[in-house]
C-alpha cells in the first residue's frame, strides 16, 4: 500500500496549454477539446512487510515544508497517505485521463536519496513517478468520445494518431474511470514493459 | 478627477498617518508617506488606483533608483571614446570595430533577479534571464551571449536543504530558459557564503550585436511633431502574472513571501524565441522604411510604465487605450491591464501608416496567435503632442497627467554610518599537511569546479564561439561571421572581500575583471555593474554602499590603458539592488558583481588557461603577499572571512595588466590565467586540469624562489597576479617585454609530460596528486549540491 | 546550384549557423518559415530540420512539431529520395514522424527518450566522439569522411536516447546498417560508459536513418562544429592539436572543422562543386 502524491501547477501550465491546442488540430469534425490538466503522481512505496505509516508523517511534512515536490507558490498536491487513499483513483469532475510512465524503472532514485538526506523515512522503499493527461472532451453527441480522443491524442502509432505518449519511451493506462490503486500500483512496478501492440 | 468604477480615486489627501497606513496597506502600495506627499504634490489632487500603482512603480528602488541615483553619479566614469551610449537606457552601446564597410557595436546590461529567485527559484531565475534579453533586443541589437553571477548560501550550513533546491532551481531556470532561447552562455561565477542563506543573489549580463547606424533608441521620435505615430504593443496577452513586481523586487524578503504568489511571473522561452525572429525581421523592415521609430520591452511597470517613458523621453505625450490590449479570457481591472509586469512583452512607437504591415509581421508571418493562446501584436496607443499622459478604459481617462509628472522621478539623500572597525583578524594555525589541504580546498564549495553547473548551459548555440564558459578566464566569441574581429567578456566579485573593505574590495573586483579579459588577449573596453546591498535606510549598509561605489569609480579610472590621466574603463550599464537580507534583517554581504567587456582585433589570438605543451616553463608575475584576509586559506582554516586584503596599487596593476595582454596578443604565451581565489596553488592547478578538456599534461610547481614566506602563503595568497605558460624559446621575449613596463616575471614551474601536479619548497614535496584523482575530487566538491 | 531548405519550426534556434554551414560548402540555403505555403517545399533539393526546442519541447521533443503540414510535406518529398537531416531537435522531429527509420512506412518506430546518465539525468551540453558507419546512409551522410576517423562534435539535448520498444525494430536497425553514427571514445572504440556514451542510446547510437538511407536523425550538432574556431583549443587528440598549431592564425580557424564532413558529404551527393575559395 503505496502513500500518494499529487502535484499540478497553479501558474498557467504551458505544455498543458501547447497540448489542448496541438490535441485541439488533430481531431476529426464536430470534436472538442475542451480542457487539458497535467498532474505528476508520485508514489511512496513501503519496504516489504513495513507499514507505510512509518513515515507517512514524516513525509507529509516534508512534502509541506520543503520544496522536494512543490513550491507552493507555483504547485497545488494533494497527498494521501495509505489509508486517506482508499481502493480507487477517480478521475477529476468531468474528466477521463491517460497516465503514462517511463518504460524504464519508475523508481527516482536521485529524488529519494536527496529527500533521505534531510528527512528520516523509515521504511520507504522506493518514489516511483508517472504523470496523468487528465481531459474534458466532448464528441458530436455531446458525450466524451474518449475512445476517438484515445485513438488521435492517446499512444503514438502513426504521424496523424497519437500525441501524449510515445509508446518506444513511455508506457500508458487508461484512466477511463475509476481505477483502482492496486492497478496503478502494479503498473508503475513493472520492471520492463513489453512493446504495446500497434 | 471624478470617480468612476473604471477610476476609482484614492483618498490620501484626506487621510491621517494612521488612515494612510492603513489605505497603503489595503492597496499593496509600498510608497512612503511622505512620497504620498510628494505624489498629492506633483498632481494637485488625490491620484486614481492606476495612478498611485504607477508612482508605486515608477518610484520603487528598483524603478527609480532613488537612494543611489546621487553615489552612482558622483563616483562612477560612463563615458570614454568607446561609448556610443552610457547608462540612462535599457543597456550600454560601445564601439566594436568594422567589418566590410559597416560599423558595429556591442551592447550589455546587466540585472539582477534576486527576491524572486529566493520565492519561486526556477522562474525567479528564468525570468532574470528573460528581461535582461529583452534589454539588449530592445536596442535593435541580437543577443549574443548570456552569463549569470550566481551567489548561493552554505549547502553545508544550517539551512542546506532549502539552499540546496535553491541552487538546483536557479541552475533548471537559467538552462530552461536561456537553451531554448538559443543564446549561448558565456560564463559566470558563483559564489558560497552563509549570508546568502535567506537570500540569494541571481545576476545576468547580456550581450549583443548591431549594426551601429541600427541602435534603437527607446523614446517617440522628432518625427511625431510632423505625423501621427502609434504605439504598437507586442507579445504576449496581458494578464495579472507578475503583477506588482516591481515593488516585490525592493521588498524584504520575509516569511509572507508564500502569500506573494499572485506576483509569480510565468516566463516563456519558447514564445521569447518566436518575438526574437519576428523582431528581426520587424526591425529589418522598419530599417529599411527609413522612417524613425521606437522600440521598448516591458519590464516593471508594464504598459503604463513603458508608454510613459517613451513618451517623455522624446518629448511627447500619449493615450494609451486599455480596451485594445490583447489579453487572454476573461475580465482584468485595468490597474492590472495597465501595470502588470506580463512577460514577453515589447513595444514599438512608429508612424500610423506603417503600423498595418508591422501588425502582419507578427501576427500572420510569424502567427504569434498560433504559437501562444491570445498571443498577437496591435495598436494600444497613440502619440500626442501636448505632452498630456491618459490612460483610457471603456472611455474614461484612469490616469490622466503632464507626462512629466509621472516620469519626475524621486530622490532620497540616505545617512550613511561608517561600520566599526574589525578586530585584527587572528595568526592562521601552521599548516601541517599541504596534501591534505590541498584536496580539501579544491573540492570546497568555492574553488571546486563549476563543470557540475556549466553542462546544463548551452555553450555552443549560434555557432560563434571561441572560447567558452570554464575554458578560459573569459568567454570569447566571434559574432560577425566571416570576420576576424572577436569580443570577450567577464563577470566577478568576491563578497568576502567587500565585506572585508567596500573599497578596496570593488577595486580588486574591478581588477580581477580585467585580468581575466586580458588572459585571453583582448582588450578592455566596458564595464557593468550590478550592486547588490542591504537595506540603504541602514546607515552602515549605505556606507559600505557609497565606499564600494567609491572603489569601482576609481578603479575603472586607475585601471584605463593610460591609467587615470587616460581615458577610464567606462561604466556603461548597470543595476542597484537593495533590500537583500533576511527575515531577521541582517544584510547579505555587498556583492557589486562587475562584468567587463573587452576586444579582440584578430581573434585567432585567444588562448585558454590549458596548459599546451610538455616542456614549457610558466612564469608568475605578481608577487605572493603575506596579507591573507578574506582568502579561501582563511576561511577553509578558521571558519572566518575577514582580515586585511591583498594590497592592490592601481599603478603596478594596470602595467601588469597591459603587459600581459601586449605578450598574449604577440603570441609569446601559450596558456595564460589569473591569480584570484585560492591564490598561485588553485591558479596553477586549474591551469593543470585544463577545465573544459584535458590533454592528459601535468604541472610541477617549485615555490622555493617567491620568497622566504610560508608555504602556505605563497601558495594561497591571493595577491594579484598571473601564471604564465611561455615556450622556452619566447622566454626572452616576454622577460624584455616585462622589463620594459616594469612588471616582475619569475620561472615558477614547468609543465610535465605525465597528469601530476607537485608542488616542491626546498627539499620537500608539499603536493603530488594524480590529475585524474585530483579532477573527480575537483568536480564532485559542488555535484551533491546541483544533481 | 544545389539548394537546401531550413526549416524554421517555432522555436528552433540554430537555424542561422546550420544555413551558414551549409553555404559554406556551397549549397544554397534558405530558411523557410513553418507556414510559408508548403508548395515553397517542393522547389528544393535537400531538407534540413536544425536543432534547438520546437513548441519548446512541451509533451515531448519533436511531438507537437511532428504534426505540422510543412513537416508532413518533407516527408513526401523525402520519398522521392531527396536528402533531408535532422539535426538534434530535427532528429527528435523526424523520430516522431516515423520517417526515420522507415521499415513499416506510417507507423512511429523509434523514440528519442531522455538520456540515461548516472546520478542526474536530464539536459547536457558537452563535446563527445563519433564514428561513421557503413549502411544505407553513407553515401549522402558520410562519404568525405574516412570511417576511420574519430571525430569531436558537441552535443546539447535531454532527450537524445534513441530506442524502440520493437525488438525486430531494432534488430532491423541493426542488420540494415541504419546506425550510421555511433558514440565512441576518444581513442575510436565503442563508448562504453558516461560521458563517452552521452544518453544510453541503443547500439550506441548517435545518428540513424531510414532504410533508404536519405533520411538522417542526428544527435550530435555537426554545425557547431565546421569551422576549426569552434573546435576546443585543450581538445586531445589531431583535431585538438590541429586546433592549438591555428593560435594566431586566423585563416586556419576560418576553415573547416572536424563537423564540416556532413556538409560536405551532402554537397557532393547533390553535386555541388565547391564555390571558389571555400575548402570543401
Amino acid at each position: 500500500m503505496s502513500a500518494v502524491l499529487l502535484t499540478r501547477l497553479k501558474i498557467t501550465d504551458l505544455t498543458a496549454l501547447t497540448a489542448l491546442e496541438a490535441g485541439q488540430r488533430m481531431l476529426p469534425e464536430g470534436h472538442t477539446l475542451e480542457r487539458v490538466v497535467r498532474e505528476e503522481l508520485f508514489l511512496f512505496e513501503p519496504e516489504p512487510g513495513a507499514d507505510p505509516a512509518s513515515f507517512e508523517e514524516n513525509l507529509h511534512e516534508a512534502i509541506e515544508t520543503s520544496n522536494f515536490f512543490v513550491n507552493p507558490n507555483k504547485e497545488r498536491f494533494r497527498f494521501l497517505t495509505s489509508g486517506e487513499r482508499g481502493d480507487k483513483w477517480s478521475p477529476p469532475e468531468g474528466a477521463w485521463g491517460i497516465l503514462a510512465r517511463s518504460r524504464d524503472d519508475t523508481r527516482d532514485e536521485g529524488l529519494r536519496a536527496r529527500l533521505l538526506r534531510e528527512h528520516p523515512l523509515p521504511g520507504l522503499a522506493a518514489v516511483r513517478r508517472a504523470r496523468a493527461w487528465w481531459l474534458w472532451t466532448r464528441g458530436p453527441a455531446g458525450d466524451s468520445a474518449r475512445e476517438v480522443f484515445y485513438e488521435r491524442l492517446g499512444p503514438l502509432r502513426g504521424p496523424a494518431h497519437g500525441l501524449l505518449v510515445n509508446p518506444h519511451a513511455e508506457a500508458s493506462l487508461k484512466l477511463f474511470g475509476d481505477v483502482a490503486w492496486k492497478d496503478v500500483e502494479r503498473f508503475l512496478a513493472e520492471p520492463a514493459l513489453q512493446p504495446v501492440a500497434a | 478627477m471624478p470617480p468612476t468604477a473604471e477610476a476609482p480615486v484614492l483618498p490620501f489627501a484626506e487621510a491621517d498617518p494612521p488612515a494612510l497606513k492603513k489605505l497603503l496597506a489595503q492597496e499593496g502600495l509600498r510608497l512612503a508617506p511622505g512620497e504620498v506627499a510628494t505624489m498629492l504634490e506633483l498632481l494637485g489632487r488625490n491620484p486614481t488606483r492606476v495612478e498611485a500603482i504607477l508612482f508605486d512603480t515608477m518610484w520603487s528602488e528598483h524603478c527609480s533608483y532613488k537612494s543611489s541615483r546621487r553615489v552612482l553619479k558622483a563616483y562612477l566614469p560612463t563615458e570614454s571614446p568607446e561609448v556610443i551610449l552610457g547608462p540612462g537606457e535599457d543597456a550600454g552601446v560601445v564601439r566594436f570595430g568594422t567589418h566590410k564597410g559597416v560599423e558595429y557595436a556591442l551592447v550589455i546590461g546587466h540585472e539582477s533577479h534576486n527576491h524572486p529567485s529566493q520565492v519561486v527559484p526556477v522562474e525567479g531565475a528564468a525570468t532574470g534571464i528573460g528581461g535582461i534579453v529583452r534589454d539588449i533586443n530592445c536596442m535593435g541589437a541580437e543577443v549574443i551571449g548570456v552569463l549569470d553571477a550566481l551567489r548561493f548560501g552554505d549547502p553545508e550550513g544550517p539551512r542546506a536543504a532549502t539552499v540546496r533546491e535553491i541552487i538546483r532551481g536557479v541552475v533548471d531556470g537559467i538552462w530552461q530558459y536561456g537553451d531554448p532561447l538559443g543564446v549561448p552562455n558565456l560564463g559566470g561565477d558563483v559564489f558560497f557564503s552563509g549570508r546568502y542563506d535567506e537570500n540569494c543573489l541571481v545576476n545576468v549580463v547580456a550581450l549583443g550585436i548591431v549594426r551601429a547606424d541600427q541602435v534603437v533608441r527607446s523614446r517617440v521620435p522628432e518625427a511625431a511633431k510632423n505625423e501621427p505615430y502609434v504605439m504598437v504593443l507586442v507579445g504576449k496577452p496581458t494578464d495579472e502574472t507578475g503583477f506588482g513586481g516591481a515593488s516585490f523586487a525592493s521588498a524584504i524578503l520575509d516569511e509572507e513571501a508564500e502569500g506573494q504568489r499572485g506576483h509569480v511571473q510565468v516566463p516563456d522561452p519558447f514564445l521569447k524565441r518566436v518575438l526574437f525572429e519576428a523582431n528581426r525581421a520587424a526591425l529589418a523592415w522598419l530599417h529599411a522604411q527609413g522612417d524613425p521609430f521606437g522600440f521598448k520591452d516591458l519590464g516593471a511597470g508594464g504598459i503604463a510604465c513603458v508608454s510613459s517613458e517613451l513618451a517623455a523621453a522624446g518629448g511627447f505625450g500619449m493615450d494609451v487605450d486599455l480596451d485594445l490590449v490583447p489579453t487572454p479570457e476573461g475580465e482584468f481591472p485595468s490597474e492590472v491591464l495597465a501595470c502588470s509586469e506580463t512577460q514577453e512583452r515589447f513595444a514599438f512607437v512608429v508612424p500610423e501608416r506603417l503600423a498595418p504591415r508591422l501588425l502582419q509581421i507578427y501576427n500572420e508571418e510569424y502567427a504569434l496567435p498560433l504559437v501562444y493562446h491570445r498571443a498577437r501584436a496591435a495598436v494600444v496607443g497613440r502619440v500626442r503632442t501636448d505632452g498630456r499622459y491618459r490612460i483610457l478604459r471603456a472611455g474614461q481617462a484612469v490616469c490622466d497627467a503632464p507626462v512629466e509628472v509621472v516620469t519626475a522621478g524621486i530622490e532620497h539623500d540616505r545617512p550613511r554610518r561608517r561600520r566599526p572597525a574589525a578586530p585584527p583578524a587572528a595568526p592562521l594555525p601552521a599548516v601541517r599537511d599541504h596534501d591534505a589541504l590541498f584536496r580539501k580546498l579544491i573540492a570546497s564549495p568555492n574553488l571546486a569546479s563549476r563543470e557540475p553547473i556549466v553542462r546544463y548551459y548551452d555553450t555552443e548555440v549560434q555557432g560563434r564561439a571561441v572560447l567558452r564558459a570554464g575554458e578560459a578566464d573569459a568567454g570569447v566569441l566571434a559574432p560577425i561571421p566571416g570576420s576576424k574581429l572577436g569580443c570577450a567578456i567577464t563577470v566577478d566579485g568576491n563578497p568576502w572581500y567587500v565585506a572585508a573593505d567596500p573599497y578596496w574590495g570593488t577595486a580588486h573586483v574591478v581588477a580581477e575583471s580585467l585580468r581575466n579579459l586580458v588572459s585571453v588577449g583582448a582588450r578592455p573596453i566596458a564595464l557593468t555593474d550590478c550592486l547588490n546591498f542591504g537595506n540603504p535606510e541602514d546607515p552602515e549598509v549605505f556606507d559600505d554602499f557609497e565606499r564600494s561605489v567609491q572603489g569601482l569609480g576609481d578603479a575603472a579610472r586607475a585601471l584605463g590603458p593610460k591609467g587615470a590621466a587616460g581615458p577610464p574603463i567606462a561604466i556603461v550599464s548597470g543595476n542597484v539592488s537593495f533590500y537583500n537580507e533576511s527575515s531577521k534583517g541582517r544584510a547579505i554581504e555587498p556583492s557589486p558583481i562587475v562584468a567587463a567587456l573587452g576586444v579582440l582585433d584578430d581573434y585567432s589570438v585567444a588562448i585558454t588557461s590549458g596548459l599546451k605543451r610538455a616542456g614549457n616553463v610558466v612564469v608568475l608575475t605578481g608577487a605572493r603577499e603575506a596579507r591573507l584576509g578574506a582568502s579561501q586559506l582563511r576561511h577553509a582554516l578558521t571558519g572566518e572571512t575577514g582580515g586585511q586584503l591583498p594590497t592592490l596599487d592601481f599603478e603596478r596593476e594596470r602595467r601588469r595588466t597591459y603587459a600581459v595582454l601586449d605578450a598574449v596578443r604577440q603570441g609569446f604565451v601559450l596558456a595564460c590565467h589569473d591569480i584570484a581565489e585560492g591564490g598561485l596553488a588553485i591558479t596553477a592547478f586549474e591551469m593543470a586540469l585544463g577545465g573544459f578538456a584535458s590533454q592528459g599534461l601535468g604541472l610541477q610547481l617549485p615555490i622555493s624562489a617567491l620568497g622566504d614566506t610560508p608555504s602556505e602563503v605563497r601558495l594561497y595568497s591571493e595577491a594579484p597576479g598571473f601564471l604564465l605558460e611561455v615556450r622556452k624559446e619566447f622566454l626572452p621575449r616576454l622577460m624584455d617585454l616585462f622589463g620594459q613596463c616594469e612588471v616582475d616575471a619569475t620561472i615558477t614551474g614547468r609543465v610535465l609530460e605525465e597528469p601530476r601536479f607537485r608542488v616542491l619548497d626546498g627539499g620537500a614535496t608539499l603536493i603530488d596528486i594524480d590529475l585524474a584523482e585530483a579532477s573527480r575530487l575537483h568536480s564532485d566538491g559542488i555535484r551533491p549540491y546541483v544533481e | 546550384m544545389a539548394r537546401a531548405a531550413v526549416l524554421q519550426i517555432p522555436g528552433v534556434n540554430c537555424e542561422y549557423e546550420t544555413a551558414r554551414a551549409l553555404e559554406a560548402v556551397g549549397i544554397e540555403a534558405r530558411i523557410v518559415r513553418f507556414n510559408e505555403p508548403s508548395s515553397v517545399l517542393s522547389e528544393f533539393d535537400a531538407y534540413v530540420l536544425p536543432g534547438g526546442f520546437a513548441f519548446q519541447d512541451r509533451i515531448r521533443a519533436g511531438a507537437v512539431a511532428a504534426k505540422l503540414p510543412a513537416v508532413e510535406r518533407i516527408a513526401r518529398e523525402s520519398e522521392s529520395g531527396k536528402p533531408v537531416v535532422g539535426i538534434c531537435n530535427g532528429a527528435q522531429v523526424l523520430v516522431e514522424t516515423g520517417i526515420v527509420p522507415g521499415i513499416h512506412p506510417g507507423r512511429v518506430e523509434l523514440a528519442l527518450a531522455p538520456n540515461r546518465a548516472p546520478r542526474r539525468p536530464g539536459y547536457q551540453c558537452r563535446w563527445i566522439h563519433v564514428r561513421a558507419h557503413e549502411g544505407p546512409g553513407r553515401a549522402t551522410f558520410s562519404s568525405t569522411l574516412s570511417l576511420e576517423e574519430t571525430v569531436p562534435l558537441p552535443l546539447a539535448h535531454g532527450e537524445g536516447r534513441f530506442t524502440t520498444a520493437d525488438p525486430e525494430v531494432r534488430a532491423r536497425i541493426e542488420s540494415e546498417g541504419l546506425v550510421v553514427f555511433r558514440y565512441v571514445d576518444a581513442a575510436g572504440r565503442p563508448a562504453a560508459r558516461y560521458p563517452d556514451d552521452p544518453n544510453g542510446a541503443m547500439l550506441q547510437a548517435a545518428g540513424i536513418t531510414n532504410v533508404a538511407g536519405n533520411v538522417l536523425a542526428f544527435m550530435p550538432h555537426p554545425e557547431r562544429a565546421a569551422w576549426l574556431r569552434m573546435m576546443p583549443q585543450d581538445w586531445p587528440g589531431p583535431w585538438g592539436e590541429r586546433r592549438r598549431a591555428a593560435i594566431g592564425n586566423i585563416d586556419a580557424l576560418e576553415g573547416p572543422g572536424p563537423g564540416r564532413f556532413l556538409f560536405t558529404s551532402l554537397a557532393k551527393r547533390l553535386g555541388v562543386t565547391a564555390p571558389q575559395g571555400v575548402a570543401v
